[in-house]
């Protein structure tokens, strides 16, 4: 993607250059390219709350269930194994 | 003869009462830890194993999910991960495969529930250790407080690691689509 449309940004110290060109740039409209740019970017103000995150975790995160035969022997572990 | 009936030791009891509960959530945490049911399955037994002959260390009345954790998660860290073929998953690698080719075509909103939850783990497993055991501990429901605790770090590195885990998942999910990005969003709305 072009910065500024391809606009040459303006000289450091020369004020009246400046906002000639922050209005140019307003008017550029972006190419097909930059738009899909755009819509691949992450919204900006994407700003999850921490409960928010932890929420997501625990629906995402794949959460299985020990299988039958090993809560069995952990249920026995004490009775074969005596302290 | 259920265990309930049968004459029970102090500790014996103990076990059943402040342990047994917590199966699925150390199978749970064990899995997400080394992504392999038949691995999570040793860690969940010697996990166990190793509660129960330290038993008369634990303390009653605190936490014993917490303790069950810790429990796992040094064996995961001593002993599992170095002896027993734990091996970090290779995202670059695996992208490279004929099937991370299909998997890659048939990304779209309608993913099944599951894609999507190894997805994640698999996003985590990008991130330092310290940034998913921060984020394993706060899917169990942890503090800050609790996991600074956990991992013996400042309460304001766990946040800053959490802040830039999070960054980091943003980054990563970034090349499902924003359509996925919004899935995402909207979910934790």
């Amino acid at each position: 993607m072009k910065r500024n449309g391809g606009i040459p940004a303006p000289s450091v110290d020369n004020a009246a250059e400046k906002v000639k060109f922050k209005s140019k740039c307003r008017d550029v409209v972006p190419s097909e390219e930059d738009t899909e740019d755009i819509a691949l970017s992450p919204p900006t103000n994407f700003d999850l709350e921490v409960e928010h995150l932890r929420t997501f975790l625990q629906r995402r995160l794949p959460s299985p269930k020990a299988p039958e035969h090993v809560r069995a022997w952990i249920r026995e572990l004490p009775y074969w194994d005596p302290k | 003869m259920e265990s309930s009936e049968r004459h029970q030791t102090p500790f014996q009891a103990l076990f059943e009462r402040e342990f047994v509960p917590h199966i699925d959530a150390v199978y749970r945490y064990a899995y997400r830890l080394t992504r392999d049911h038949a691995k999570a399955e040793d860690l969940l037994q010697e996990t166990f194993l190793r509660a129960w002959r330290f038993i008369d260390r634990y303390r009653e009345g605190t936490n014993p999910r917490a303790w069950l954790f810790k429990i796992c998660y040094r064996l995961f860290a001593n002993n599992y991960r170095s002896n027993k073929g734990y091996s970090t998953f290779n995202y670059e690698e695996w992208a490279r495969t004929p099937d991370a080719r299909a998997y890659d075509a048939k990304r779209t909103v309608s993913v099944c529930e599951n894609d999507l939850s190894e997805e994640l783990l698999s996003a985590l497993h990008q991130l330092s250790e310290r940034a998913r055991h921060a984020l394993f501990l706060l899917a169990e429901g942890y503090s800050y407080k609790e996991i600074s605790e956990e991992l013996g770090v400042p309460i304001n590195t766990v946040r800053t690691t959490i802040h830039r885990a999070r960054e980091r998942l943003a980054r990563r999910f970034l090349h499902l689509k924003r359509v996925r990005w919004v899935v995402w969003v909207e979910e934790t709305e």
